[in-house]
């Protein structure tokens, strides 16, 4: 999606959990996010680092992979499919710091066009939601698959 | 991460979606998701939802 590189991803079988593997100088990351539902079709995202030894998830680590654009591309190839398979679902995205979340609405204003006219986006800014401006940073975000979109013509 | 179980492809139209490894996890409960979840339903709790939720419906 979006023509952006991206890890070969794999998914439980109820389709909420997803796992890939960051390659880089520091070897191989495994990498797990999670749709967990929070409300009727609302769904919070989740991403961390898999710990393969101790089987702890952490998101606090910065691993510099040298891969950033990489991951991105794939976390939002995880939430096209996500949201393909569950159409009505509202995802919320927060990252675990300011910087975070600020990463990934850098990647989201990257990629705009694209994801604007796949999603409707808000913005959760002094404690309001607002319809997503790029200039703007915010506290959390939030996403949904417009409707009239033809998932079919995705490749 | 165990990947043991046979890989299966869904499609949805002509595109190759997901892979699905029935060996996966769910993570129903883990603390790191459920944390993470919990902390944005809180919130969620204050500021309600945005908008476009109601307008699909």
């Amino acid at each position: 999606m979006f023509g952006i590189g991206k890890y070969q991803y794999r998914t439980d079988k109820t389709y909420m959990v997803f796992t890939f593997e960051s390659k880089g100088p520091h070897g191989v990351i495994q990498k797990i996010a999670r749709f967990t539902k929070i409300g009727n079709n609302v769904y919070n995202f989740g991403f961390g680092d898999f710990d393969l030894i101790t089987g702890n998830i952490s998101d606090t680590v910065t691993s510099n992979n040298g891969d950033i654009e990489i991951i991105m591309g794939t976390l939002g190839s995880i939430v096209y499919d996500f949201t393909t398979l569950f159409m009505d679902a509202l995802i919320i995205v927060q990252g675990t710091n300011t910087a975070r979340t600020r990463l990934y609405q850098m990647n989201i204003n990257k990629h705009w066009a694209r994801i604007n006219s796949l999603y409707d986006v808000s913005g959760l800014r002094n404690g309001k939601w607002e319809p997503f401006l790029k200039i703007v940073n915010y506290e959390m975000i939030a996403g949904k698959r417009k409707s009239t979109n033809d998932v079919t013509k995705e490749s | 991460m165990p990947s043991k179980g046979k890989k299966v492809f869904n499609t949805t139209g002509k595109k190759n979606m997901i892979t699905v490894d029935p060996s996966l996890p769910a993570f129903e409960n883990e603390p790191f998701f459920l944390k993470k979840a919990e902390k944005v339903k809180t919130i969620l709790k204050t500021v309600g939802l945005p908008k476009m939720i109601g307008d699909k419906k």
